[in-house]
């Protein structure tokens, strides 16, 4: 009861006096209710959905709203894990999230996953510890063979501590890249699809601008996304050029007597893959 | 990306008179009165008051103003002549709750 029962309500009456209702079905548009009763879109669908509760509305949706669910799954965890915004306001992200879930009939879990900006300090430290074994590499003929494996015993020592520590937060930062790399590539395959489609049909249909300018932005927000989680790997890896210049040759130097080094090598090689599509798009 | 929520088609089902009559009793405060009143409109036989024949709320043109219901031809008429709702005499733009229908 309270306010969630007087907002569907308000929400109910307002649909059944909108002019736009066909017979018992209407397109659920938000800015029409903003204007006739006040509030935010957010708001009107969380009450429409406390109606669907009751039996009262029944949901239709296409494509497009599964893409925007997506969508917003996506950005919320990245957000997160770039640490662009605070807790308060990824909450407010997930609600949405959960609200268009019931919507849907699509559950949505929070995972606790450790954000880039609480582990600057240990990604650093790891960066400089694989600066130190390009360094060793590159100075291998220098020196005589029992002080390079000595030396470089004692840095893969303090490397493998370093790669322990990071291991949560890389595993966190390429799942959330990769995901949304992936979001970014559906978007523009559908924006692209519809582009076809409309052009076919020779006709600017209403529906398929704001399916097609939705998309742009989506795609338009994931590259910022990715354009953040560059900048921030760079503030992390100082040397990320040389790092990941250099993988190949550590791995193989390094990777058979500490295979860490391998497995880390890969994660970061990823990361690079993922944020190396900003420049290909 | 959030324009797509407009994407989202409802139904309404079920029984919302009820529904609705059920809040009326349940609220508090000035506006709760108000919205009393104007829900008299979806208790009991639905009737439209221009021909007097009963009409279904949902396949019905319903006065912003007070929820009285019109058949479709009936709220078409009252645009032609720029009447206004022929209960709460305070509504008077039809065509635009015809337009398109």
């Amino acid at each position: 009861m309270g306010l969630e029962h007087e907002s569907g309500r308000r929400i109910l009456i307002s649909i059944l006096t909108d002019p736009h209702r066909s017979g018992k079905t209407i397109y659920f548009d938000p800015d029409a209710l903003s204007a006739r009763i006040g509030g935010q879109s957010w708001d009107h669908l969380e009450a429409v959905v406390s109606l669907s509760e009751r039996g009262l509305v029944k949901f239709y949706f296409t494509r497009e709203v599964e893409l925007l669910f997506r969508f917003l799954v996506t950005k919320a965890r990245s957000e997160h894990v770039l640490g662009l915004r605070d807790q308060d306001e990824i909450a407010t992200e997930l609600r949405k999230v959960v609200t268009l879930g019931k919507v849907l009939g699509k559950a949505f879990e929070r995972s606790a996953d450790p954000r880039v900006p609480d582990h600057i300090e240990v990604l650093r430290a790891l960066s400089t510890q694989l600066g130190k074994l390009f360094k060793l590499l590159e100075g291998k003929k220098l020196v005589s063979k029992e002080v390079y494996e000595r030396v470089a015993a004692s840095v893969l020592s303090d490397t493998a501590n370093v790669v322990q520590s990071t291991e949560g937060v890389l595993s966190s930062l390429r799942s959330a890249l990769s995901d949304l790399v992936e979001v970014m590539n559906v978007l523009s395959q559908e924006r692209s699809r519809t582009a076809e489609l409309r052009d076919k049909l020779g006709l600017n249909l209403e529906e398929l601008e704001l399916i097609l300018n939705s998309y742009s932005s989506g795609v338009n927000e994931c590259r910022h996304l990715l354009q953040e989680a560059d900048r921030l790997v760079r503030t992390a890896f100082p040397n990320w050029e040389e790092v990941i210049g250099s993988a190949d040759r550590i791995r193989s130097e390094f990777a058979p007597k500490a295979p860490f080094v391998d497995a880390v090598l890969k994660q970061l090689t990823k990361i690079n893959e993922m944020l190396a599509t900003l420049s290909q798009a | 990306m959030e324009e797509l929520l407009k994407r989202l088609r409802l139904e309404i089902v079920g029984d919302f008179r009820q529904y609705l009559s059920k809040i009326e009793q349940t609220g508090d405060g000035s506006w709760e009165v108000v919205l009393t009143e104007r829900a008299d409109a979806f208790a009991g036989t639905m009737e439209c008051p221009v021909d007097r024949e009963e009409v279904r709320v949902e396949d019905a043109v319903l006065c912003p103003t007070c929820y009285t219901p019109y058949h479709v031809d009936c709220a078409k008429i009252l645009a032609s002549r720029s009447e206004k709702c022929w209960k709460c005499d305070r509504f008077d733009r039809f065509d635009l709750l015809v337009r398109g229908k």
